[in-house]
C-alpha cells in the first residue's frame, strides 16, 4: 500500500506526490468534494439568492410540451427552456448515438421573441442535428427512468409519496444522456461564456446548472400530470422527497480523452484540491471537535455507500469494502484518539491500513470539516491552456525533464502486445470516442492521440539516438528534423512546470480501465453513487441532497455531503453497528 | 451563396480535424490549425490556402524547409515552396533557435508560399520582440507588412504594388525594424513607400474588435466551403459497425 504523504516533487512537504495521486486506481477512488463544481453552483445561488421561476407552462394532460425557466441572477437573465415530446420506450437509450429523446433542453442568455422559441422549437428536439444561436450556453437532452417515472406520478396521483425503498433504487426521475456547451452547434463560446456571461465563468458550472433545472423540470412536470390524473387525490411532492431526488447521468467514453487533452485543466483542479489538504495538515491539529465531526461524516459515508445499488460486481465489492473500512476506521479512532496529535499521521495510519477507496473518503471529509480553509481557496484561478514550445531548450535538458518527470512512462514496454493492445478512436456515430483492438478492428490509422506514455518514449527513444557530434543540439533543431514529435514536446515542457498534470498510465493496455478517468472527471463535478455498467460507461447521480429552488430564498446550510437518502437529522444519528 | 454561422470552438475543432486528418501525426497538425483559424480572423483565407493546397496535394508529407545561410547578419532559408500553413511554426521554433544561438537580426526566405501564414507564428514567439516587418513579393504583388505591439497596440500594415523584380519572387525578408519608412531591407529600396497602395490596413482598434467580433458571433462560413473543410474533418472518424458499438461499452 501507498504511503499518503511523499515529499519528492513539491516544495511542500505536505503535498502529496504525484505518483501517489496520478495512479489512475486513485483518480478513479475521488470522490466530489467542498469545491467540485455543483457544490460551489449552490452555493452560488444561495448566496447570491437567483430568481428562478416558470415563465411560460405549455405542458398537455400527458406532460409534453414546453416550459420556459426564468432565471434572474443578481446581474443578468437567463432562461432554460425544456420540450417535452412523446418517445418510444423502444427507442430510449443512454448512448449518445440516440436520435430521440424525452426531453430536449437549453440555456440561454437574454430575453428572447416568440419568433425565437419558434427556432427553438425547430432546433433544440434535434440536438447534434440543429444549430444554435449564440447566446446558447448549453444544449442537451434527458431520458425518463424507466423505473421511476411513472412510479413517482401513481404514487402522487394516488396521494402518496415515493417510497424511500424505491428512491434508493434510482435517485431520479431523469437521467441525462448528453450535455453540451462551449461552442457546439453554434452555440456561445467557452471563451465568451467566461468573459461575458459572469454568473458561468468557471468551467462546466451552465452545465452543471442546466442538470440542476433538469431537476426542477422532473418535479414540476409529475407534479402536473399527477395532477391532472386525479385532480382531488394527488399530492406534491413534499421537500424532502425533492431532496433525495437528483438527476441521473449516463457518462461514457467521451469524457476520458477530454483529460488527456486538457492537462492543465487537470492539474488545476487537482492541485486545487490537494492545496486544500495540503493546507489542513499544515496549520491544523486534531481536537475532540473535529474528531467527532470526522467520525459522523465517516459515518454518513459509510451509509451513503451503502445505499449505492449497482449491478456491477466489482463496484460492488469497492463500495463494501470500503464500508468496512470505515467502520473500522470509526471503532479505532476513539480507541486511539489520544494518539492522533496531528492528521497526518492518521492519514497515514489509514493509508497503511485501509484501501485507496476509504484513503481518498477519509481526505475528503477531512477538508469537509474545514470548510473556512476549502473556502479561501474558493476562487476560480483562470489558467490560459497553451502549451507553447520552448524551442532554444536545449535537448539534453528536455532529455532529464522526460527521465525525471515520465519515468512512469519509460517504464512500459510497447514491444510487449499487451502494452499496446488498444487504440482509441472516434467513430462516425457522432464522433463517438470508442475502443478498438489493435490487429482485429478497422480503424487503427486514425488512431487518437491518447497514448501519452508510447508517444513519449518513442520521443524519448528517438531522442537517445541523436549522438553528441550532431548538429541538432535544441529543442527548436531537433523538431524542425523530427516535426511529428512537436505535439508531444510542447506538452512535456509545459507540464514540467507543474505538480499534477499527467495521469499515469498507459491507456494503451489490455486491461485498461477508462472508467476511472471517467469517475474522476466525474468527482470534480459533484457527482456520486457511481453505478458502472462496464469499464468503459458508467450511470451516477447529480444533486441528491441538493437543496431546491424553492430553498434559496432560506439560509443555506452546505452539508449534501455524501448525501443519504433519510433524512439529513436521522443520518447524524445513525451509528454504525 | 449561402452562409453558417459556426462559432470559434467549432472551427477549430473542425480544422483540428481535417488537419489531423490530413497531416496524420506526421507533424504538430493543432498547430497548423491554430494558424489556419487566426488567418482566417484576421481575414487572410487561411481556409482557402488549406483547401487549395488539398486540392493539389493528394498527401502530406513533411518537407523540411533548408538552412542555406545562418550567418550574424542573416538567416536564409529555402521555404522549398511548401506552404507556410504547414511549416510557419517549425520556421518559427528555428529561427527562434538559431537566433539565440548566433545572434541574427534578420530572416529571408526564398522559394516561399503563403507568407502571411508566418504572421502569427512569428508574433507568438516574440522573435522580433514587439515589432514585425515582413516584406515579400510573388508574380502579381509585393507586400509589405507591418505589426506593433507596443501598450497593447496590435497594428497591420498590408501594401502591394506592381513594380516586381524577379529576382525576389517569392521572396520573404522580415526584420523587426520598427521604423518602417527607414527600413533598410532590399526588397523595400525598391520601392517608394509612399506609392504603394495600400489592400487591407486593420488598425489597431480594429484588429481588437475582429477578434471581440468573432467571438461574440462566431464566423460566417460560405456553406460549401464549409462542406469541403467538414468532410475532410470526417476523414478522423471510423466507420460504425455493430462490433465497434461495443468499443464504447454497449
Amino acid at each position: 500500500m501507498q504511503a499518503n504523504l511523499n515529499t519528492t516533487q513539491s516544495n511542500d512537504e505536505f503535498m502529496r506526490d504525484p505518483s501517489v495521486v496520478m495512479d489512475l486506481r486513485r483518480l478513479g477512488s475521488f470522490y466530489p468534494y467542498k469545491l467540485s463544481f455543483m457544490r460551489k453552483l449552490i452555493r452560488k445561488i444561495m448566496r447570491q439568492k437567483w430568481k428562478i421561476s416558470i415563465d411560460h407552462f405549455n405542458l398537455d394532460n400527458d406532460g409534453y410540451g414546453e416550459i420556459i425557466y426564468d432565471i434572474k441572477t443578481p446581474k443578468d437573465c437567463f432562461h432554460f427552456v425544456v420540450f417535452s415530446n412523446f418517445l418510444d420506450p423502444n427507442e430510449r437509450t443512454d448512448r449518445v448515438i440516440a436520435e430521440q429523446w424525452d426531453i430536449t433542453l437549453t440555456l440561454r442568455h437574454g430575453k428572447f421573441d416568440q419568433n425565437q422559441l419558434e427556432m427553438l422549437r425547430n432546433n433544440v428536439p434535434l440536438q447534434e442535428k440543429g444549430r444554435m444561436s449564440s447566446n446558447t450556453i448549453v444544449l442537451s437532452r434527458a431520458n425518463r427512468s424507466s423505473r421511476n417515472f411513472d412510479y413517482v406520478i401513481d404514487q402522487l396521483s394516488s396521494g402518496q409519496q415515493p417510497s424511500i425503498e424505491k428512491i434508493k433504487e434510482v435517485g431520479y426521475i431523469y437521467r441525462t444522456t448528453a450535455v453540451y456547451g462551449s461552442g457546439k452547434f453554434g452555440m456561445a463560446d467557452w471563451e465568451k461564456v467566461r468573459t461575458h456571461y459572469k454568473d458561468f465563468s468557471e468551467p462546466f458550472s451552465a452545465e452543471m446548472f442546466s442538470c440542476f433545472m433538469i431537476r426542477q423540470f422532473s418535479f414540476d412536470q409529475v407534479e402536473h400530470i399527477a395532477r391532472i390524473k386525479s385532480p382531488k387525490d394527488s399530492v406534491a411532492l413534499e421537500k424532502s422527497t425533492k431532496i433525495n431526488l437528483g438527476i441521473g447521468n449516463a457518462t461514457g467514453l467521451g469524457m476520458a480523452p477530454f483529460l488527456i487533452k486538457h492537462p492543465l485543466l487537470i492539474n488545476n483542479w487537482i492541485e486545487k484540491r490537494e492545496k486544500v489538504l495540503c493546507e489542513i495538515l499544515k496549520t491544523t491539529q486534531p481536537d475532540e471537535n473535529r474528531l467527532a465531526a470526522l467520525l459522523s461524516l465517516a459515518q454518513r459515508a459509510f451509509h451513503h455507500l451503502d445505499e449505492i445499488n449497482s449491478e456491477n460486481k466489482t463496484q460492488n465489492k469497492i463500495n463494501k469494502n470500503a464500508a468496512e473500512d470505515l467502520k473500522r476506521m470509526v471503532s479505532w479512532i476513539p480507541k486511539n484518539k489520544k494518539a492522533i496529535t496531528n492528521w497526518t499521521d492518521l492519514l497515514d495510519h489509514i493509508s497503511l491500513n485501509y484501501g485507496v477507496e476509504t484513503q481518498e473518503i477519509a481526505n475528503t471529509i477531512l477538508i469537509e470539516i474545514y470548510p473556512d480553509i476549502a473556502l479561501d481557496m474558493e476562487n476560480y484561478n483562470y489558467i490560459d491552456e497553451k502549451y507553447e514550445l520552448m524551442p532554444k531548450m536545449s535537448l539534453i535538458e528536455l532529455q532529464n525533464i522526460i527521465e525525471e518527470k515520465y519515468k512512469w512512462a519509460l517504464k512500459y514496454n510497447f514491444k510487449k502486445a499487451k502494452n499496446n493492445s488498444v487504440f482509441w478512436y472516434r467513430s462516425e456515430e457522432k464522433m463517438e470516442p470508442r475502443l478498438g483492438q489493435r490487429g482485429l478492428d478497422e480503424g487503427v490509422e486514425k488512431e487518437m492521440l491518447i497514448g501519452v506514455a508510447k508517444i513519449v518514449s518513442k520521443c524519448y527513444d528517438s531522442i537517445c539516438t541523436i549522438s553528441n557530434n550532431s548538429i541538432i543540439k535544441s529543442v527548436g533543431e531537433f523538431v524542425f528534423a523530427h516535426p511529428e514529435y512537436r505535439k508531444i514536446i510542447r506538452r512535456i515542457q509545459t507540464l514540467s512546470k507543474t505538480i499534477y498534470g499527467e495521469i499515469r498510465a498507459n491507456l494503451l493496455e489490455e486491461d485498461v480501465m477508462p472508467i476511472h478517468l471517467l469517475r474522476c472527471k466525474l468527482s470534480f463535478f459533484g457527482v456520486g453513487k457511481f453505478d458502472p455498467k462496464s469499464r468503459l460507461w458508467l450511470r451516477n447521480t447529480m444533486f441528491q441532497g441538493a437543496p431546491i429552488i424553492d430553498d434559496i430564498a432560506d439560509d443555506y446550510k452546505d452539508d449534501w455531503f455524501f448525501p443519504t437518502i433519510e433524512t439529513s437529522e436521522q443520518n447524524r444519528d445513525n451509528e454504525i453497528h | 451563396m449561402k452562409f453558417t454561422r459556426v462559432s470559434n470552438n467549432e472551427l477549430r475543432a473542425i480544422l483540428n480535424n481535417a488537419c489531423e486528418a490530413f497531416i496524420s501525426h506526421k507533424n504538430d497538425f493543432e498547430e497548423t490549425a491554430s494558424t489556419i483559424l487566426w488567418l482566417e480572423t484576421y481575414d487572410f483565407s487561411g481556409i482557402d490556402m488549406f483547401l487549395n493546397y488539398l486540392d493539389q496535394h493528394y498527401e502530406y508529407n513533411y518537407l523540411q524547409p533548408k538552412i542555406i545561410n545562418n550567418e550574424k547578419a542573416s538567416l536564409i532559408i529555402d521555404g522549398k515552396h511548401e506552404s507556410h500553413i504547414f511549416n510557419a511554426h517549425l520556421i518559427s521554433d528555428i529561427v527562434c533557435t538559431l537566433f539565440n544561438q548566433n545572434e541574427n537580426d534578420g530572416l529571408a526566405i526564398i522559394n516561399s508560399k503563403n507568407p502571411e501564414a508566418l504572421v502569427p507564428k512569428l508574433i507568438e514567439s516574440k522573435i522580433f520582440k514587439n515589432y514585425l516587418s515582413i516584406n515579400w513579393m510573388d508574380e502579381n504583388y509585393l507586400s509589405y507588412l507591418f505589426y506593433r505591439n507596443e501598450n497593447s497596440s496590435n497594428l497591420i500594415i498590408y501594401k502591394t504594388d506592381s513594380k516586381l523584380n524577379e529576382k525576389y519572387f517569392n521572396t520573404v525578408l522580415i526584420n523587426n525594424k520598427n521604423d518602417h519608412k527607414n527600413n533598410e531591407n532590399e526588397i523595400f529600396k525598391l520601392n517608394d513607400l509612399n506609392k504603394l497602395k495600400i489592400i487591407n490596413r486593420i488598425q489597431p482598434k480594429h484588429f481588437r474588435s475582429i477578434k471581440q467580433q468573432k467571438l461574440m458571433d462566431g464566423f460566417y462560413m460560405e456553406n460549401t466551403k464549409l462542406n469541403k473543410l467538414s468532410s475532410i474533418a470526417n476523414n478522423v472518424l471510423v466507420e460504425s459497425s455493430e462490433k465497434s458499438r461495443l468499443g464504447a461499452g454497449e
